[in-house]
């Protein structure tokens, strides 16, 4: 599901190459454990629907069916989700783009191939007036905001 | 057991912007004080350039802000409700929420002190809205102005005046109150971003200027100036550059002698005696209860912090919470209209470098606010302060495409490799007034970990409020298209709550039957009650807060230091 959120495709790398699944298992051992049940609950759901739909569980679709079914879910138009099918697709496609697009330290964002596609040029400590300009390309700096030293030992989770 | 500790002068709850604050004047005056904070003590190394730990966990809101979020509903016939991982607006530490504050540093204008009565001399009473209750505060710019003045030399606030002493400098703010003097250190640098909305403002024949930041474009009273590195909110900083309590007042406070810090502890209650005077608090610190007596009692946390305590400290002498004999406490709750006014536009083909310098780094606008403009035939009054800022994030980027582009997939990922870093936005905080039927009090369902109830807002925005902002949404698609953006999309106005603009619920007037504490903060029913910060606040006004509630927490403070003997006798 990660992988047709963010797929691997002609633009780069995705989902699978960002291991957003890793961020997504780790946090909801971790800070995030309160999604803990509302994932219990959306993932049978999400099966439930795509075997009404197409009569497989979700994994077992072509990508094509795979999208259809995110595609009804986040329009609120899949049925025997709780609260609602929006809603769940909304809460999985939030912890993905987390993963994708957060610091590799919390598990996605593998060789800062997220920040590349946004065009990040990673966290500086000091930023000249130059990289504030308009159609500047800044310099980059692309590593883990605990790499500086500064940061090291500094507590990440909860 | 509860433990009895020894008595003092003050204890001050809360030692973010407004209590630690108030420690200082307080302290300075020879008084022994106990600043007692939920929060640890914390330093350049919990800073981290993270927007997962910091804008999306709010990871420094893990002592007590996010284990008693409030709950919140639109009006008083639904239940209210909160998300699954809800965070609190505020942080826990020592300098609270002025460490990971936005850094727009304002003066509020001569017109937000006087809102109603300015209102009713130029339109007409009929203009003040149906059911507002909107009062003029209990004092005017003019007696706040010196401790403005003291606030932004002591913090080396940023800016670029423009009203010294009547001279109008159309290169500040040409709207502003009065000042005395200019401000301490020129405006932080402008990026391309800010160039490119200040000339389009022109263009629309408005006024902009650079917008006053509370940190140092310089370095200042031995604190370093800004390095523009692009993670300023949601966090402290990592050179000291930005305004906080814990660099500034709670150091020199403790300097003294007189203050203790208190830190990791929660207070439980306001205890008083059966006259009615306050004895003190009682708080919990590493699962045991102390209670420490007091002469005076200061509430400095944030306003539903505030408002919660006071709901919760029955007793004899207030049977329906402190100081609420009245039954004002919790009334003419206010929020700033958040993310109500947000037009994005896509500014296609253009590099923004928007990653990088503070939300304090903006281009401002006034035309647009208070009464700078005529609301005959419009249908509102009030308005807000426009601004156009630096500092996005990559997951924030992520999220901002147009509605027409489907927000995941392959299209979604085509669209942000061609396009990220070329979206922006203006917003403005929009004024919004009190009302009869929006306001705070105890959740009857929805308790915290330790098993008492959270605070419960009650809240929506009224024609007045909708009216001004989809006015304003009209003003500001002018302003982004005149900076080149070639497609807009927006949200329609919406109330947000909670939120890190709260303002009501303890409100300061004349008039015990309108207002909970007087024009020195003091409570009309407690006599040893002092009150800070927003729940204070009698209006917004259009723009940020906090140093606002700085600029009063202080004049309170050295009130109660001055006046201590006739308050405490």
């Amino acid at each position: 599901m990660l992988e047709r959120l963010i797929p691997s495709d002609g633009t780069g790398p995705g989902a699978k190459e960002a291991n957003v699944l890793r961020y997504v298992d780790g946090s909801l051992a971790g800070d995030l454990n309160m999604f803990r049940a509302p994932y219990a609950a959306a993932l049978p759901a999400i099966d439930a629907y795509a075997t009404a739909k197409f009569g497989a569980a979700f994994t077992a679709l072509a990508p094509a069916q795979q999208d259809a079914v995110l595609t009804d879910m986040q329009k609120n138009q899949a049925t025997g989700f709780n609260p609602t099918s929006a809603a769940v697709f909304a809460m999985i496609r939030t912890h993905a783009v987390q993963g994708m697009f957060g610091d590799p330290a919390h598990g996605g964002n593998v060789n800062f191939v997220g920040w590349q596609l946004v065009r990040f040029p990673g966290p500086r400590l000091v930023i000249p007036a130059r990289d504030q300009r308009l159609d500047v390309v800044p310099k980059e700096h692309l590593s883990s905001t605990y790499s500086y030293s500064l940061f090291k030992n500094t507590a990440r989770r909860s | 057991m509860t433990e009895r500790l020894k008595p003092v002068d003050v204890v001050v709850v809360g030692l973010g912007a407004a209590g630690g604050t108030a420690v200082w004047p307080l302290a300075q005056a020879g008084l022994s004080v106990v600043g007692i904070e939920a929060g640890p003590r914390v330093n350049e190394k919990e800073y981290p350039f993270d927007e997962i730990r910091n804008d999306l966990r709010d990871w420094m809101g893990r002592f007590k802000a996010n284990k008693e979020v409030p709950t919140s509903r639109r009006n008083a016939s639904q239940v209210a409700t909160r998300p699954v991982g809800a965070t609190g607006p505020m942080m826990n530490a020592v300098g609270g929420t002025s460490i990971h504050w936005m850094t727009q540093s304002w003066r509020y204008l001569p017109w937000n002190f006087k809102t109603r009565s300015e209102t009713i001399k130029r339109y007409g009473a009929g203009a003040v809205p149906p059911g507002s209750t909107v009062s003029d505060w209990p004092f005017d710019y003019d007696e706040l102005e010196p401790w403005y003045d003291k606030l932004e030399y002591r913090h080396g606030v940023s800016g670029q005046a423009g009203n010294v002493k009547g001279a109008i400098d159309k290169r500040g703010n040409i709207f502003e109150g009065e000042r005395k003097r200019a401000y301490p250190n020129p405006p932080l640098r402008r990026s391309g971003w800010n160039d490119l909305t200040a000339k389009a403002a022109k263009d629309v024949g408005v006024h902009p200027y650079p917008g006053p930041t509370g940190i140092r474009s310089k370095p200042y009273a031995g604190l370093p100036a800004c390095t523009y590195c692009g993670f300023c909110g949601w966090t402290g900083c990592y050179t000291g550059a930005k305004a906080q309590t814990n660099l500034h007042f709670i150091p020199q406070a403790q300097e003294t002698k007189n203050l203790k810090v208190v830190t990791l502890a929660r207070v439980l209650e306001v205890n008083v005696d059966d006259q009615g005077r306050a004895t003190g608090v009682t708080y919990l610190r590493n699962g045991k209860t102390y209670f420490q007596p007091a002469k005076v009692v200061v509430l400095g946390a944030y306003t539903y912090e505030n408002v919660r305590l006071m709901l919760l400290s029955t007793s004899k002498a207030y049977p329906n919470g402190l100081s609420n004999n009245h039954g004002q406490v919790g009334q003419h709750y206010m929020g700033h209209g958040l993310g109500s006014t947000g037009i994005n536009g896509w500014f296609r083909g253009r590099r923004l470098n928007l990653y990088s310098g503070t939300i304090g780094q903006f281009t401002a606008i006034d035309d647009w606010d208070a009464d700078n403009f005529d609301h005959s035939g419009l249908g509102f009054i009030g308005g807000g302060m426009a601004s156009a800022t630096m500092e996005r994030k990559p997951i924030a980027t992520a999220n901002a495409v147009p509605p027409d582009v489907q927000n995941w997939g392959s299209a979604w990922k085509a669209w942000l490799a061609q396009n990220a870093d070329s979206v922006a936005s203006g917003s403005a905080q929009m004024e919004t007034l009190s009302y009869e039927d929006n306001f705070l009090d105890l959740d009857p369902v929805v308790k915290d970990d330790l098993g008492r109830p959270v605070c419960r807002i009650t809240f929506d925005l009224k024609d007045n409020e909708v009216r001004a902002a989809l006015w304003m949404q009209d003003k500001i698609k002018q302003w982004m298209t005149a900076a080149g953006a070639v497609q807009l999309w927006w949200n329609p106005p919406a109330p947000t709550s909670p939120n890190t603009h709260a303002f009501g619920g303890a409100r300061m007037g004349h008039d015990p039957d309108s207002s909970v504490v007087n024009r020195w903060q003091i409570s009309h029913e407690v006599p040893n009650l002092v009150v800070l910060g927003g729940a204070t606040f009698p209006t917004t006004a259009g723009r940020n807060p906090t140093e606002t509630i700085q600029a009063t927490s202080w004049r309170a403070a050295d009130h109660v230091a001055r006046r201590f003997a006739a308050i405490t006798g």
